[in-house]
């Protein structure tokens, strides 16, 4: 299990529907009570004016009794609906639970509490959605429902948004809107309760062989490789060089010698891979697309290093992103949130090469199999072929669609 | 399942409950405004058959079968209107069946809110239709049932939109829900009653014409057509209702007393068995048309013998239609009281004629004094002379008839010989030889062609209705030189204990005869003979009768309280100080504007004008800047463009074909040798074994095209390709791959 979904899994394990966790500690305690209210006339109230309207009109005209009756019921309807609507409302109160990460084109949940402090109004048929314009753009929303509030008492309940795109949102506005009892009569209360929301990259099923089976560079590599290193392995003695550790300096042989001879040791043999972005010149639909495509498999190779204890690095060199090759779930998630962050609009910086080692595999994720000046690659993946990276089974979410 | 589970049911469960008994309550509605059994089977039918077919098993029809539907639907319709005109009736069929339609298409939370609203609209068209007792008990009923049907629909709306449609509602919920209603339904009653008392009446009415079916009920008609096919009809529809008083104010009403023959039309030429009105009836009334304000007494300017009334008949109308109505009166008026209603009247007390002029009212009440020649011995002067009559037109074997009857009877039949002082001798003997050689029908044959209908009757048909009768004994009265003429009205005899009235129906519609036995002295005789006449106008006291009795007696109280709220009971409750906010005076000045000419039709042209701008607006405005409405629109062009085969219009329509196509390049690419690794992606292959491929062009451009709408398909936004097409290319991968499999040698195969 990867490091976001053991901690995504973490996080489901605190759902609950329909509990009273109106004082649970994830809750946002300020700011329960609406900031305004506001109240307007729905599509069917429009209509059922003009009914009443004809009613009347017909009533009048035909002096029928019972149409003076049914105008009469009309109207009384209009004027119970805003009263029982508005009363319910009066004494409500809401609280959001704070927002986990997602990756985009997956479900998040969002945790509403709501609260009827009335003592004689019950809620009915209540709706709760956020009013972010962002989130109305880039997401499908399902709002939450309530049923019912009881008086004095409270109901908890979820609605769920879908990021399309990955990014921060920041969810400040929630609408709690409500047409009962007929539906003539929209009344809401806004309430004010800022939550983050972290969008990674959309998952994507890879081919579980990206990394195992990269290619080494050869002996020539290899030959290279055996310089000064950091791992245990001796490799041989040398004199001291200002700035050399102490801890470094051989004594029993500086004694024999009369000079300070400094321990080099061999480099490591562990193999380190470094995940190497590199976006189109131009960045029009077609080349964010793939530069979202690259973002994501990027994204999901960490994901699988995580799970492995692989050390592996991030160097997008345009955007100035460089995570050095450590292993760890800790670094396959600041990779990750690094590369959900990125904001494609900036100006991007000139292509420089990975500071790879000798021994260091790079894994160059990019549109094309041209490899760019001075960068060498143990294994291209080519954002145009998605079906040389993707398992068999998957399928690209839709923000990875090529757009042509 | 838990046994909360099972106590507790959801939203949807019961919304969809609700809705089921708001749709049964319209259609029952309807069908009992229309007073039609055919609608109550035909449409209940109809709504319980799409309900359990569609409905509750979550199945809608095909689209295609639907639109089926509404075609003939809307074909019905316009022959629905075509048949009864473009009224109220035709648009609540029309809704009627359009609801049936919609009930096998119920797709979401739109359909059903649609539904609701279509069962509103019937509702209105069935209180538009009828005001009678029973509409108005179950247009109650119904607005409970809607009431509850939209509260819980506002339920199922949010359980939808929140995708929890297994929501249940706890036993708290259905507790506030039920009180909730309670409260709502008493504050709408409360304020509905208290508008219904309030809002003035008599203040704009007709304004925009007449709306829905005419509102008079009367079976009567004022031109009588002998020989025409059918079947005389017997509605029980309540016409008026009619108390009797004596002078004392005492109700003289008596439950098996003489029948009370009220006077509707005289109708004096006859010809070829039509009987219609005179030149002189046709220009009618001694005084013209004009308007009597409440409690107007009008007497005849010469009262002659008659200064002292016997009876009062005070009548209320159910319904007056507009123009000129015929008021029922018994013979002989000598007084006319418009109680408490102003009225636009035209009389002729000499003739017993009185007519309502003006608008149509929902009810519409006077009082007639009559005095009771029958208790007057008839003075006659020595010289007293018959009118003369014109025996033109009458059939020469009706007149041998009559002269035989009188003759046998013991009277001359001669006029010229006989005394004035035997003619009410001569008509009573005619009036006896009809009803005892004659037998009563309600069916009506055609008459011979060539004959006279009076004739046919009675010397070959021997059996017919009230007219037949009545036009016999008119024509042979007339044939031995006695004025007669035939009288269309009611007869009341079904007199009601509990309410002290009598209640005349469609069916009491009745013709007789009013011949002058002496100089302006005219007697009622019937020649329809009285067993069947009693049968058919004295109900019988069954158990099936006294409830009847006890609903009307309920009917008459509904009429009066409801139906029959006016402006005056209204000043009674409020206050004549409360006044009308000057509505009345408002009203009456801009009615007759219109009335005035020009302005009438300018005015309803600038209405029809200002309407349509106003819709087209809206329409407008909704159109451009509600983006909802623009994607539904382009939603549905391209559905109507995908259904016509112009356009794909969704992906997932095509992926099975896709992963077909798919399959069928690895079968291609297998069989010709050159299998794709797992690894490798399509393209990079297909490049790799490039020459190869190209050797067979049909092949190779197959495999290409393929590969292109693979990657499309599987990696992006553009639309996917028809599937004809993709077919095709599987096809052609086929026979490459047959070829390929037939060109290789028999070992090969063996393997």
């Amino acid at each position: 299990m990867s490091a976001l979904q053991s901690h995504h899994a973490r996080l489901r394990t605190g759902d609950s529907d329909h509990s009273d966790s109106f004082d649970s500690e994830r809750s946002i305690k300020s700011n329960e009570l609406p900031i305004r209210r506001e109240s307007k006339l729905t599509f069917g109230g429009l209509i059922y004016i003009g009914v009443t309207v004809f009613l009347a009109i017909g009533a009048v005209n035909s002096q029928n009794n019972l149409l003076f009756w049914l105008f009469g019921v009309a109207i009384a309807t209009i004027i119970v609906s805003g009263l029982f609507s508005g009363s319910a409302l009066m004494k409500t109160q809401l609280r959001a639970r704070v927002l986990n990460e997602v990756h985009a084109g997956q479900p998040q949940r969002l945790h509403y509490s709501v609260r009827n402090k009335s003592s004689i109004f019950p809620v009915f048929a209540c709706l709760i959605s956020e009013e972010s314009k962002k989130i109305q753009l880039d997401g499908k929303r399902v709002p939450a429902s309530v049923v019912h509030v009881a008086p004095r008492s409270s109901v908890s309940t979820y609605g769920s948004f879908t990021p399309r795109v990955r990014g921060r949102y920041i969810f400040r506005q929630i609408r709690l809107s409500t047409r009962f009892p007929f539906g003539l009569m929209q009344k809401s209360l806004i309430f004010e309760q800022s939550r983050p929301l972290l969008v990674l990259p959309p998952a994507i099923n890879l081919k579980r062989d990206l990394l195992n089976a990269t290619p080494a560079h050869g002996e020539q590599v290899l030959r290279k490789a055996r310089r000064g290193g950091e791992s245990n392995e001796l490799w041989g003695l040398r004199e001291y060089r200002a700035g050399d550790p102490r801890r470094r300096i051989s004594w029993k042989h500086s004694a024999r010698r009369g000079d300070l001879v400094v321990v080099e040791q061999a480099e490591s043999y562990a193999m380190r891979f470094w995940i190497m972005i590199v976006e189109p010149d131009t960045l029009d639909e077609v080349g964010r697309v793939h530069t979202e495509r690259a973002i994501a498999v990027a994204a999901a190779l960490f994901e699988q290093a995580g799970t492995q204890s692989t050390p592996i690095g991030l160097w997008y060199p345009q955007r100035s992103v460089r995570f050095d090759p450590l292993t760890g779930r800790a670094q396959a998630g600041r990779a990750i949130r690094a590369l959900a962050l990125l904001d494609l609009d900036e100006d991007a910086v000139s292509l420089t090469p990975a500071p790879v080692r000798t021994r260091d595999r790079v894994i160059l994720i990019q549109r094309g199999t041209t490899l760019p000046d001075r960068v060498s690659a143990s294994r291209i993946i080519d954002t145009d072929y998605p079906d040389s990276w993707l398992h068999r089974s998957g399928s690209l979410p839709d923000g990875l669609r090529d757009p042509s | 399942m838990t046994r909360s589970d099972r106590t507790t049911r959801t939203v949807a469960e019961m919304f969809r409950t609700a809705l089921f008994w708001a749709i049964l309550g319209a259609m029952i509605s309807f069908s009992i405004a229309e007073l039609n059994p055919v609608y109550f089977v035909g449409f209940v039918g109809a709504m319980l058959v799409a309900w359990f077919a569609s409905v509750r098993p979550a199945r809608p029809a095909p689209r295609k079968v639907i639109n089926t539907i509404l075609l003939l639907v809307i074909t019905i319709a316009g022959i629905e209107t075509l048949r009864s005109g473009v009224g109220v009736s035709a648009f609540a069929v029309f809704v009627a069946l359009l609801l049936v339609v919609k009930l096998l298409d119920l797709r979401g939370p739109k359909d059903e809110g649609q539904v609701l609203v279509l069962c509103l609209s019937i509702l209105v068209a069935a209180v538009l239709t009828s005001n009678s007792f029973l509409t108005g008990a179950m247009m109650l009923i119904e607005s409970v049932l809607l009431l509850r049907a939209f509260v819980l629909y506002q339920m199922y709306t949010v359980v939808k939109l929140g995708r929890t449609p297994s929501s249940r509602v706890n036993k708290r919920a259905k507790i506030d829900i039920r009180s909730m209603m309670l409260g709502a339904g008493f504050l709408c009653v409360c304020i509905a009653g208290v508008l219904f008392i309030v809002l003035p009446r008599n203040v704009g009415s007709q304004a925009f014409g007449q709306w829905g079916a005419s509102r008079s009920v009367s079976g009567f008609t004022d031109e009588v057509e002998l020989g025409r096919p059918g079947r005389i009809t017997m509605s029980s529809t309540p016409v008026f209702d009619m108390t009797v008083r004596n002078r004392d104010g005492m109700n003289v009403g008596e439950e098996n007393g003489q029948p009370v023959y009220l006077r509707g039309a005289v109708l004096e030429e006859y010809e070829s068995g039509n009987w219609s009105r005179s030149n002189v009836m046709r220009v009618p009334l001694a005084e013209r048309p004009q308007f009597f304000s409440a409690n107007t007494t009008l007497k005849p300017r010469d009262r002659g013998d008659y200064s002292r009334w016997d009876y009062q008949y005070e009548i209320a109308l159910r319904t007056v239609s507009d123009g000129p109505v015929y008021l029922f009166t018994p013979w002989r008026p000598v007084e006319f009281d418009t109680m408490n209603q102003p009225i636009r009247l035209g009389y002729d007390f000499k003739r017993g004629l009185f007519m309502k002029d003006g608008v149509g009212r929902s009810s519409l009440q006077y009082a007639v004094r009559t005095v009771n020649d029958s208790f007057r011995p008839t003075q006659l002067s020595d010289g007293a002379l018959r009118r003369p009559i014109d025996p033109a037109g009458i059939n020469e074997r009706v007149a041998q008839r009559a002269y035989d009857i009188v003759r046998n009877g013991g009277v001359e039949p001669n006029p010229s010989l006989r005394p004035i002082q035997m003619d009410a001798a001569a008509v009573r003997l005619l009036e006896t030889h009809l009803r005892t050689q004659y037998k009563y029908t309600l069916d009506a044959l055609p008459v011979p062609p060539g004959r006279d209908a009076t004739e046919w009757f009675l010397f070959d048909r021997r059996e017919g209705h009230c007219e037949y009768y009545a036009s016999a004994l008119t024509l042979m009265c007339r044939s031995i030189g006695i004025p007669a003429r035939v009288v269309t009205g009611y007869i009341a005899s079904d007199f009601n204990t509990v309410t002290g009235q009598y209640i005349v129906r469609e069916s009491n519609a009745h013709a007789w005869v009013e011949a002058e036995i002496a100089p302006d002295h005219w007697r009622t005789y019937d020649g329809t003979p009285p067993g069947d006449f009693h049968d058919l106008h004295v109900p019988d006291p069954s158990l099936t009768r006294s409830i009847a009795k006890l609903y009307e007696s309920i009917e008459f109280l509904w009429g009066r309280v409801v139906v029959g709220y006016d402006s005056d009971t209204r000043d009674q409750i409020v206050g004549s100080n409360v006044g009308d906010l000057g509505l009345a005076n408002l009203s009456d000045r801009l009615l007759a504007r219109f009335a005035a000419g020009r302005t009438k039709l300018i005015t309803r042209a600038a209405i029809v004008a200002l309407v349509v701008f106003s819709a087209s607006m809206f329409l407008g405005i909704l159109l451009t800047r509600t983006e909802k409405v623009s994607r539904l629109i382009r939603a549905i062009v391209g559905s109507v463009f995908a259904r016509i085969g112009l356009r794909s219009f969704t992906r997932a329509q095509h992926a099975e074909p896709v992963d077909t196509l798919e399959h069928a390049v690895e079968s291609a690419l297998a069989s010709n040798d050159i299998p794709r690794p797992s690894w490798q992606p399509l393209r990079q292959h297909l490049r790799e074994h490039q020459e190869f491929i190209a050797q067979q062009s049909d092949l190779s451009n197959a495999l290409w095209e393929s590969a292109d709408l693979i990657y499309q398909s599987r990696f992006s936004r553009s639309p996917a390709v028809p599937a004809t097409h993709l077919n095709e290319l599987v096809q052609t991968l086929r026979t490459s791959e047959n070829i390929a499999q037939s060109s290789r040698p028999a070992t090969d195969k063996q393997i």
